[in-house]
């Protein structure tokens, strides 16, 4: 207990006024993970696409989403709006939207509008925390991942507000998994 | 106080990776020794069994053939590691002498294998309330020659005592009943998603109004030689900071009315 209590204490400190994700500027402004794409004569990239606020209300006809690709740099490179179907799932070749012209590696959001009002009085915000996968070579599967961290918000004009929260000392994640031979994480 | 479930599936072994390291530099800092247990539910009561000590910093892959002696064959076998012995026989799941972290939880490395390939994912299992019920929507339904699906559903509550409740699984968009399957607790139910009529552009819709569980998809290939292994969240997961727990039963209840069986 008295553990537990020290722990709780030691957190405390270290997270005071240092959250890991930061709200939006904006009410109502959706959140994305940031997804990495990878695109070369190896890799493709797919994305499950989901019309998230559909599943919260009905009748919404003009519900879209915006991608946003960023370069291996996170330069923005890329934006593009997409018509959603209610209550099914579109696989994006993401690969051939974002081409072979970026580098072979980056960075993509996915905002969708508008937020449902019920969401919004909640004090909540809508997020794509979704569904990434990879396929190498000719490989009959694709590997899948989802995402982790909300990271990034879109605002009204469209402006980008990055949401990680800064924190001193530099926060460290070890996953539980052997570092295969010859790589670092 | 998580537990690291041996995963199962026809064709494949299971094995988990138990690590005795925190996950992150500001939760936990101090490193010591740990025990490495081994709990499974049987005749009513939760069993443990130590495995062995694993050193500060260090991980341990425990696979279902190295438990294969101590837990039945029908029985999850639950991984966990503790500073003390949980005790050898309990009416409750124990609760674990151990660290614990938030951001991100301490998780094992949760994986199946053929002679040919394995698949993986971090994970952990915490003690679902049983008036718990499960919503979620799964895209990972893979198409192509060969290509076998499958739902696999992870629960273990605080009781040992066997109970079983139904799984419904729909099409998302003309709300059609696609199957219904038992499902029990404290258990790895293993249901194949072939043959329910998916098409590439459906989205699956699973529901549990009685039980809730960690949705894990699984696909194999060639005989398994690829496999591929991940898991959806919950719908808390759609939306992020203010009351998200009332977004997540606002869509329950929005979808379990929506659709009956």
């Amino acid at each position: 207990m008295i553990a537990q209590k020290f722990q709780r204490l030691r957190r405390a400190v270290w997270t005071w006024r240092q959250p890991l994700t930061r709200l939006p500027a904006m009410a109502r402004a959706p959140i994305s993970d940031l997804f990495v794409w990878r695109s070369s004569d190896e890799w493709q990239t797919l994305f499950e696409l989901i019309d998230i606020p559909s599943l919260f209300e009905d009748g919404h006809d003009s519900q879209h989403v915006i991608l946003i690709f960023f370069d291996g740099s996170g330069r923005r490179v890329l934006e593009q709006r997409l018509d959603l179907r209610a209550n099914c799932r579109q696989t994006l070749d993401i690969s051939s939207m974002i081409g072979r012209v970026h580098g072979e590696v980056g960075t993509f959001a996915v905002f969708h509008s508008p937020t449902p009002s019920d969401i919004t009085k909640l004090g909540s915000f809508l997020a794509e925390r979704g569904y990434v996968s990879y396929r190498y070579l000719d490989a009959p599967l694709r590997a899948y991942v989802h995402g982790n961290l909300d990271a990034i918000a879109q605002g009204a004009n469209g402006e980008l507000q990055l949401l990680g929260g800064g924190q001193f000392p530099e926060p460290r994640i070890q996953p539980p998994a052997r570092t295969p031979a010859g790589c670092s994480l | 106080m998580s537990f690291y479930p041996i995963l199962k599936a026809p064709a494949c072994h299971g094995w988990t990776t138990v690590c005795n390291f925190s996950p992150n530099n500001w939760e936990v800092t101090r490193r010591h020794e740990q025990l490495i247990n081994v709990t499974w539910a049987a005749e009513g009561v939760w069993i443990s069994k130590n495995l062995g000590v694993l050193a500060p910093g260090g991980l341990r892959t425990v696979t279902a053939r190295d438990v294969a002696d101590v837990v039945p064959a029908d029985a999850l076998a639950l991984l966990s590691l503790t500073r003390t012995p949980p005790p050898p026989e309990s009416d409750v799941l124990p609760t674990l002498d151990t660290d614990q972290t938030t951001v991100p939880a301490w998780r094992g490395t949760l994986g199946l294998s053929t002679s040919e390939a394995q698949t993986s994912y971090q994970g952990e299992l915490d003690a679902f309330p049983p008036q718990g019920s499960l919503l979620t929507f799964g895209p990972f339904v893979q198409f192509g020659a060969g290509i076998k699906n499958q739902l696999i559903l992870l629960n273990i509550e605080n009781s040992p005592i066997r109970r079983s409740v139904e799984l419904e699984i729909y099409d998302a968009a003309e709300l059609k009943l696609r199957g219904k399957f038992p499902v029990r607790n404290n258990d790895t139910n293993n249901i194949s998603l072939d043959g329910l009529g998916f098409e590439p552009g459906d989205l699956p819709l699973f529901i549990c109004r009685g039980m809730a569980a960690i949705p894990l998809y699984f696909s194999s290939a060639m005989d398994g030689a690829y496999l591929s292994l991940e898991h959806t969240h919950p719908p808390a997961s759609l939306v992020v900071h203010g009351r998200r727990w009332e977004a997540q039963k606002m869509l329950k209840n929005r979808w379990f009315a929506k659709v009956t069986p």
